[in-house]
């Protein structure tokens, strides 16, 4: 199973839809969305994209996540990019991350959530973040850095979040 | 004075040493105190950075909103959207409504708030539906551990039932140890002319492992009359040392064990 998660990881993947976004209410927009490899849609394998409606241009997160048969399963990597959250990595991961309380722009990468702390990972946590030194300046570079990162190479057909930003009252 | 004689720890009195004779211990516990606490000001509204953590690190956010002379908190669904993303989303309500039941709040499916603080309510307020939705998030984190360990179990027992007649196989059984302690046991097999032989579910939380090693030592004081022991773990090279501490009391197998080989186990007994 270990060599499986990193190989579907690994692999270049495609949205095996036409991902739209969904009003989830309470001002959360969401796209969900099953992924392909090689020609197959992978079971439980899907791809998770969320805003905030009246927040345009911040609050979005991105990740991977993995619900395989008759399991529950989790995320396995994450975007947030200019999140309201801020994120503490407690005493896990490289000695140089641990205990960092993180705001900005952050990324909880496969690689080091895998390596350490992968119990974490099949229970729904990513507990390891670093921090993105280099925030993405829109929706479009955001998802340019999703295809470095997660390989997933056709999200020329996501569409921006349908924002509708709220006018401060005078 | 010498503070290091007073701690008595053999401490250097550089550590020793309290912020009143330190006004740059002082600066730097003011801005930790800073930096753990902070605000955020934007066009969706104005927001609480928390001290409070959700289960996978995320720092809990409520935002705050003004009327005449009144104030709006909420969490604006973060909690809900955290368990969301952590695949418990649908495990959040139910504890969600109890909680805000619970701290006298209110939960609309999505978020937890406070309709009317004000000035003097306000910081009780934040803090309140800052713990409602750590809570919230936490049960949901746990009743998502249960259903995984739940999945695993049923995967075990139709694996087995794969493997032997359904008749021979039982799940969710009891059996007494040498303590008369019941133990719950996911599923045993009894083969004609056989010993039973149970498949227990392990995870490889030091918990589990000390929990299944209690269980299968009590059961193995029943010596003549005790079942044949094996535990199912997800793999057996992750255990690491843990695996010493299980196979002291049991058999110890792969998930993806081959059918052949758990044949064999149960004949062997």
């Amino acid at each position: 199973m270990a060599q499986d998660i990193e190989k579907l990881f690994r692999a270049d993947k495609l949205l095996a839809i036409t991902p739209t976004w969904t009003d989830r209410g309470s001002d959360l927009l969401e796209i969900v969305c099953p992924l392909e490899i090689e020609g197959t849609v992978v079971e439980g394998l899907q791809f998770r994209l969320t805003a905030r409606k009246s927040m345009p241009d911040e609050t979005v997160t991105v990740q991977i996540e993995y619900h395989p048969p008759g399991e529950v399963g989790g995320p396995w990597a994450r975007i947030e990019w200019r999140p309201l959250s801020g994120h503490n990595n407690k005493g896990l991961g490289p000695k140089e991350w641990q205990n960092r309380l993180i705001t900005g722009c952050h990324h909880h990468p496969f690689e080091l959530n895998h390596r350490y702390a992968s119990n974490e990972l099949n229970r729904g946590n990513l507990p390891i973040a670093i921090p993105i030194e280099s925030s993405p300046k829109d929706f479009d570079a955001l998802l340019q850095l999703v295809n470095e990162e997660f390989r997933v190479t056709n999200l020329q057909w996501i569409e921006v979040p349908p924002w509708e930003p709220v006018l401060p009252l005078e | 004075m010498d503070r290091s004689a007073t701690v008595g720890t053999g401490l250097t009195s550089g550590i020793a040493m309290s912020s009143a004779d330190n006004p740059k211990l002082k600066e730097i516990v003011e801005a930790v105190a800073r930096e753990i606490v902070s605000t955020d000001h934007r066009a969706g509204g104005s927001f609480i950075r928390t001290p409070l953590m959700y289960p996978g690190g995320a720092t809990v956010v409520v935002r705050v909103d003004q009327g005449d002379n009144r104030f709006f908190v909420s969490d604006v669904g973060l909690g809900y959207q955290e368990a969301e993303l952590m695949g418990a989303g649908s495990m959040y309500v139910k504890p969600a409504r109890v909680i805000a039941e619970e701290a006298g709040v209110r939960f609309d499916n999505q978020a937890f708030f406070v309709l009317e603080a004000s000035r003097d309510q306000l910081p009780g307020a934040v803090v309140t539906i800052a713990n409602c939705s750590q809570h919230a998030v936490m049960r949901a984190s746990d009743a998502l551990a249960e259903k995984t360990f739940e999945d695993r179990k049923s995967r075990l027992y139709d694996k087995l039932v794969g493997v032997f007649e359904r008749k021979v196989v039982k799940k969710n059984v009891e059996i007494i140890g040498a303590s008369t302690q019941k133990w719950p046991i996911a599923t045993i097999v009894t083969l004609h002319g056989h010993r039973p032989t149970i498949f227990e579910p392990v995870t490889k939380h030091p918990n589990s492992v000390a929990h299944a090693a209690m269980k299968f030592g009590d059961i193995a004081l029943l010596k003549q009359d005790a079942p044949h022991r094996v535990a199912v773990v997800q793999s057996k090279a992750e255990l690491g040392k843990l695996l010493t501490i299980l196979s002291r009391s049991a058999d110890v197998i792969d998930d993806n064990e081959t059918n052949d080989r758990i044949r064999r186990l149960a004949m062997a007994a």
